[in-house]
């Protein structure tokens, strides 16, 4: 067994950082960062301008070294082993990074060759990438000459045509057209189902929250919160808010607060015909309470667990510093 | 017919896999090029223009019209050689920053060694396809006699050999150039040169310049004297000498090449990935290489016929390795003293090797300690060939300045604003601290006390190495040589207490990520 599967055996978790620390003169633009991401996981990487997410990927990419803590990608240390790192990852920055005078085709197969492919392999790397993309009207097409969305799909085929088993995206929808960021958020989905870990940063939060399984909350060079959004608002707002509407505005504050379970009631809105409240209870509760509500003879037109958005989350941790 | 082609343009294909990816990659952006098709286009079309000249003039009986046409294309290839290839290397890589796509290459498996030789054989596959058009017309001038094939052949793999010396160097500029501003100042300092050289008596000093550096051969068939090389080497002009100098041009050439191409590595790598100890090596080599000529020239060329004398071949000696230990001091003693962590977390040599490659690996003082040592290595060779005890006295001195210049000011500066210690500054205060030493003795002379302000030569002109070293003889006569020594001395001293400080600084335990696989 090679060394590669041997290592990445050991751990179930496919890139693993601990305590992560980069500082550039007085800035430290990565501040102990921790967190992990499960084999075959897309985590979304958000945080505001600034906060440390570019500086993180990069080194995890190998492209720069922490002063402190590490990162491994499949169980190899991006500080000791980044030969054997960069073997299985594929990163793409926030930019295309596309050459003059070359063609589609010749732009994947250089980078083919240079991850060490050669012969049968190579060619069938290079048309797989073409197919899986779509792009094979485009394969002799002068690659500085295609549109922006068609750039960030050849580098996304550039950055998966070694067949890495982690990437890591540095805002790769940005300054796309909606149709090519649609397109674009197939083909991840695409490399999600086929088994990549994915690391994607962005600052489309609701394509995030379409995509990942998991989110980190970066700020200031530190994680604020890791997970899915709901254990991130779990942790943050352990009691559910409940809406009600009802078709005429009645008496329902007064009563809702009579209930077992409803903590508070928060400011009526729409003329009093709709009422937010935060409830202790599961799901059993949930439904007791409803039932006890249309009982007492309110018209309940809609009566529904609040979920918040990953924008409603994002603005509520972080604070919207930039360092 | 068709599956034929297929299979031959597959098997190409799998045999390019033999090739760089990087040349691979450059050739085809090569060929596509409007610089390359015009070099192609021009370079045809005054190789034609000067076949016909050829030929009309051997057709009114002129009997050197081939040696003519050979030396008008060699004119040609040179600029080809040493000024079109050069800048379409610089510029290769200059797009290659500026587009961003180098930390794309660096995330391959590419080391950025294999990235720099393949962008250098790329520019020698132009070279080698604009030379292959020039080929039937360097056929015509040896069909019309007056040049023979090998002072042909000859000449077009020394003009080879520089132009590649030139596209190593340019692509050392252009790595070291961090920013589009750099870079953009380096390509008119590069275009500046090159019209002044061009410029200097409408291009015939340059030419003269080219051919006695590149054609020592041709030179020697059909001009009868020797070039400026050969008089340098040789003195003369007989085959020995000859030959001598090509081969001394020609390891010159190769062994600066491959520290062009280290040099350009070391530029390109990671900040975290250190890469001297090739470099290092690669220095010694050449530092060692000068002194193996000047010792084996006297084995090779006959007395009075080229060899150097005692006297000449010390000083040749210490101006090209004290040129060489100059700029070394002035870079190794200002380096970071402190290793990036990824290099002290893999530094980890056998211990059969600790001893050997000390001084060629990084951090911990090492790189003064290489300084040392090559001084060290000229000092031994001076003493064998010293003509005189003041000459040997004068190299020491020289070694001593080195050491003044480059260790009392950094040492100083660490010491008193260690949060200035960046290279950056290290080196200003080099050049600043110099620039005192040698403005200060002239101020004095001028604005000083009545007593001893007209004196030709006093103590105050020790302060300045260029005065000193060059009027050494004045120096010594007035009893001022052990002033000059003792500042050696205290550079020497200040270089110990950096390598100490510089150990301190590793000694540090650095901070381990946790075992794991890999």
């Amino acid at each position: 067994m090679s060394a590669t599967a041997e290592a990445m055996i050991e751990s179930d978790a496919m890139i693993e950082i601990d305590g992560l620390v980069r500082q550039f003169g007085s800035l430290r633009a990565v501040d102990k960062v921790s967190f992990r991401v499960q084999r075959g996981q897309v985590l979304g990487f958000i945080g505001p301008n600034g906060a440390g997410k570019t500086t993180t990927m990069r080194i995890l990419a190998t492209l720069d070294v922490p002063q402190e803590g590490d990162a491994r990608i499949g169980g190899f240390s991006v500080v000791r082993n980044p030969e054997e790192a960069r073997r299985i990852t594929g990163f793409m920055p926030d930019y295309a990074g596309v050459y003059a005078s070359t063609t589609v085709a010749e732009y994947l197969d250089f980078f083919a060759r240079s991850q060490g492919l050669r012969g049968g392999p190579r060619r069938s790397a290079v048309e797989g990438i073409i197919e899986f993309m779509g792009i094979g009207d485009l394969r002799d097409r002068q690659v500085d000459s295609l549109s922006k969305g068609l750039q960030q799909r050849v580098a996304l085929g550039r950055a998966i045509v070694h067949n890495p088993a982690a990437l890591i995206l540095d805002e790769p929808a940005a300054n796309l057209d909606p149709r090519a960021r649609i397109e674009f958020r197939a083909l991840i989905r695409e490399l999600a189902a086929d088994g990549k870990t994915i690391l994607l940063s962005s600052h489309i939060l609701t394509e995030l929250a379409e995509i990942c399984d998991t989110i980190a909350v970066i700020e200031k060079g530190a994680i604020l919160a890791t997970g899915t959004v709901d254990e991130i608002l779990q942790g943050m707002r352990p009691h559910r808010v409940l809406s009600v509407r009802l078709a005429s505005a009645g008496e329902l504050e007064r009563f809702l607060l009579e209930q077992p379970g409803v903590l508070s009631v928060h400011d009526s809105l729409d003329s009093g015909t709709r009422l937010e409240f935060e409830f202790d209870g599961g799901d059993i509760e949930q439904a007791a309470l409803l039932q006890r509500i249309t009982a007492a003879g309110f018209p309940v037109l809609e009566f529904r667990a609040e979920g918040a958005g990953l924008e409603d989350l994002f603005m509520k941790i972080t604070a919207g510093n930039v360092q | 017919m068709a599956s034929s082609l297929e299979g031959i343009l597959g098997r190409l294909d799998d045999a390019s896999d033999r090739l760089s990816p990087i040349v691979v990659k450059e050739v085809r952006q090569i060929v596509r090029q409007r610089g390359f098709l015009y070099s192609f286009a021009l370079s045809l079309l005054a190789g034609l223009t000067i076949a016909l000249l050829g030929g009309t003039s051997t057709a009114r009986g002129s009997l050197s019209a081939g040696a003519d046409i050979f030396t008008y294309l060699m004119y040609c290839l040179t600029i080809v050689g040493l000024v079109v290839a050069p800048i379409g290397t610089f510029m290769a890589l200059r797009n290659e920053r500026l587009e961003r796509t180098f930390d794309l290459i660096m995330l391959t498996t590419l080391p950025p060694r294999r990235i720099v030789i393949g962008k250098i054989l790329a520019q020698g596959v132009k070279l080698l396809t604009l030379f292959a058009g020039i080929a039937p017309f360097m056929a015509m001038s040896f069909l019309l006699g007056g040049v023979d094939l090998a002072t042909i052949l000859l000449s077009l793999t020394v003009l080879f050999l520089w132009s590649l010396w030139a596209c190593a160097m340019c692509l050392f500029l252009s790595s070291a150039a961090k920013t589009r501003a750099v870079s953009g100042a380096m390509m008119a300092v590069m275009g500046i040169g090159y019209l002044i050289l061009f410029g200097m008596g409408s291009g015939g000093a340059f030419i003269y310049m080219i051919r006695g550096l590149l054609y020592p051969g041709m030179y020697y068939g059909y001009y009868g004297g020797g070039s400026m090389w050969i008089s340098m080497f040789a003195g003369g002009g007989s085959a020995s000498q000859i030959w001598w100098t090509l081969a001394v041009m020609t390891t010159f050439c190769l062994v600066t090449m491959t520290n062009l191409i280290l040099l350009a590595e070391n530029c390109l790598a990671l900040e975290d990935e250190d890469r001297t100890p090739a470099l290092r090596v690669g220095l010694l080599a050449q530092f060692l290489m000068v002194i193996a000529w000047i010792l084996i020239s006297p084995l090779i060329l006959p007395a009075g016929g080229g060899a150097f004398s005692a006297s000449e071949g010390f000083y040749t000696m210490c101006g090209f390795c004290g040129f060489q230990l100059m700029v070394e001091a002035f870079f190794m003693s200002t380096g970071n003293l402190e290793m990036s962590r990824r290099t002290r977390l893999r530094d980890r040599p056998t211990r059969l090797f600790r001893g050997l490659t000390v001084i060629f690996r990084p951090g911990g003082g090492r790189a003064i300690g290489y300084v040392l040592a090559q001084m060290g290595i000229l000092i031994a060779a001076g003493a064998a060939l010293a003509p005189a005890g003041r000459d040997f006295r004068w190299l020491l001195a020289f070694c001593g300045y080195i050491c003044f210049f480059s260790g009392v000011p950094t040492y100083l500066v660490r010491l008193l604003a260690p949060k200035r210690a960046t290279p950056g500054w290290l080196r200003l205060a080099i050049l600043v601290s110099l620039l005192i030493a040698m403005v200060t003795p002239e101020l004095v002379q001028y604005f000083g006390s009545a007593a001893g302000r007209f004196e030709p030569y006093a103590l105050r002109h020790i302060l300045n190495p260029l005065a000193a070293l060059g009027e050494w003889e004045i120096l010594e006569r007035t009893s001022h040589e052990w002033p000059v020594l003792a500042m050696g001395a205290a550079g020497l001293l200040a270089y110990v207490r950096l390598i100490v400080m510089a150990r301190r600084k590793n000694v540090q335990p650095v901070s381990a990520p946790a075992a794991h696989a890999g």
